[in-house]
Formats: C-alpha cells, structure tokens, sequence
C-alpha cells in the first residue's frame, strides 16, 4: 500500500482518483491546489508519490513542482502531472528536467492510469 | 538562416519580441508571415482594425491577404470586411468566438497572435494558459503554424513559462 496525494481543482476528478487509487488499496490524501498540497507536504505529510493537475488557479502544476523540487525537505517527494495538457516535445523535457518522473493522461483509460501507477510506484 | 524561413520551419513559435518597437515588430512579423503562407490570420489583442490595417500597410504589406482579428475601439466601425473580426476586449471568450469564426470559414495557414501579456489583463492566468494550449494543439492537429508574440520582459512570468512548454521553439529576433 502507498501513500498517494491527488492535486486536482475539480472535486469530481479529485475523488473519482481518489476512489480508483483507493480500491487499488492505497491511501489517498486530496488538495484542491498547489497552495493546499505545499501547505500539507511542508506540515509533514509524507506521500509516496504526488500526482498533479497542471491547469490550476493560482499556481500551475509547473509552479508547484518547481516549490517541491526547490524545498530541501520536499524535493525527494516524487511528482507525476496527471493532465489533459499536451505540451510540446521541448516542453516535456523541460519538465522532466525540472523532476517531474511522468505524464499520466487524466483518467482517460482506467486500465492504462492502474498500470502506471503501480510502475512509477515500484 | 532569415527569420521568415525560421518561422515557416516550426509549428508552434513563441517570438521574443523587445518591448521598445513591438508593435512595429508584430507588424513585420505579419508581412514576414504573409510572404511564406497563403492566408495568415494576424489577431492584434492590443491594436483596432483601422490602426491594424493602416501599419500594416504602411509596413509594405497587404492586409487583403491577411485575416485580422483586432480588438474593438469606440471608434471601430460596426460592419467591418468579411476578412476581418473584432473581439470586444481580450477576454478569451471574446476572443476565441472572433477567432474561430474565421479559422472555420476562411481557414488561415498560419496565425499571428500577440502580445501575449494582453491575455492576463482580462483573464486569469489559468484561463490564459488554457486558451494557448487549446490553440496549440489545434494549430499542430490542423497542420496550421502558429506564432505567438510576447515581449523579453514578459519572458520571465509565470505565464510564460507556462505557455513556453507548449512551443515548439522560441525565437528571438535580431531587431
């Protein structure tokens, strides 16, 4: 079992994750932005992995791997976007340079989003 | 290598423009953009159609060959050319109706579109965000070239770095 953390703005999205990561029989923390998941991770809330929405108000999932990935105490967190952005061949280098270890397409294929957890988990 | 030929070699191009003579900037990026593609779509989001039209002329270019999204002034006349939209501020709803209207009727090779750091004067950033990443793709998905324009002083704001991850390449021109 791990400990996951869902960012997401929309609640819908957020707990239908929530419920997949869980019947997976992970344990599954929520944060509606990247103010609330920084605020949970820096109050010590440890996780095994954190998967991120990038279109958000506020902070996008760029900026919020950016403040894990600066934070001592925060940069060993893994961080996944689970996303409907496309970007560019350029651009997701230029994420994965900044320590982001996956694109998950956002809950478009259940099957494919259960394979890739459990890998990026391993 | 000429910078038109640098444009036409990439989909999705951010342009770095400098903040003194930007406007003069965007406008020779139209015309540069005119001689390699059969229909450019130039959306101005901070010039009205007669200003928009008047520099590119006086640029050596012609705005009958051109699709020109502008935005509209008091003084916009109400009926405008079949070629040419208005929005009636930058706000993205605004805009993309303005735009795709022309996109799905007219089908420009190519779209011009700045300065970018009028988006998030009328829109939050994510909305901004979400209106250039949806233009991206479907510039790339309909083989359309897309260059945006923004100034070296935006490059550094969060918006940006947003929107540079969705580009193919940025360019920075000579002027």
């Amino acid at each position: 079992m791990a400990r996951i953390m869902v960012v997401d703005d929309e609640a819908d999205i957020r707990e239908s994750t929530k419920t997949i990561l869980e019947s997976m029989g992970h344990k599954v923390v929520t944060a509606k932005d990247g103010s609330e998941c920084l605020a949970k991770l820096r109050a010590g809330k440890k996780v095994d992995l954190v998967l991120l929405d990038f279109f958000m108000p506020g902070m996008s999932g760029r900026e919020v791997l950016e403040q894990i990935k600066k934070d001592k105490k925060l940069a060993k967190n893994k961080v996944a976007l689970m996303t409907v952005a496309r970007m560019s061949e350029t651009g997701a280098a230029q994420m994965r340079r900044l320590g982001m270890v996956d694109f998950i397409p956002k809950l478009l294929d259940l099957d494919d989003f259960k394979k890739r957890i459990t890998k990026l988990l391993k | 290598m000429s910078s038109s030929s640098k444009l036409k070699k990439n989909g999705v191009v951010l342009s770095v423009v400098p903040v003194r003579g930007q406007s003069e900037r965007f406008i020779s990026l139209a015309v540069e953009l005119a001689k390699d593609y059969r229909r450019p779509c130039i959306v101005s989001l901070d010039m009205d159609p007669m200003s928009l039209t008047e520099k590119i002329k006086k640029a050596g270019g012609d705005p009958g060959k051109m699709l020109l999204v502008s935005i509209r002034k008091s003084t916009t006349p109400t009926k405008l050319p079949k070629s040419q939209e208005c929005a009636e501020t930058s706000r993205v709803m605004d805009l993309s109706m303005a735009l795709f209207r022309l996109v799905d009727t007219k089908n420009p090779d190519a779209i011009l579109l700045g300065p970018l750091t009028s988006l998030t004067s009328k829109n939050s950033k994510m909305d901004a965000t979400k209106f250039i990443h949806y233009l991206a793709n479907d510039s790339r998905k309909s083989k359309r070239k897309l260059v945006l324009v923004c100034t070296k002083k935006c490059l550094k704001s969060s918006f940006l770095k947003d929107v540079r991850l969705f580009v193919d390449k940025v360019s920075e021109g000579k002027k």
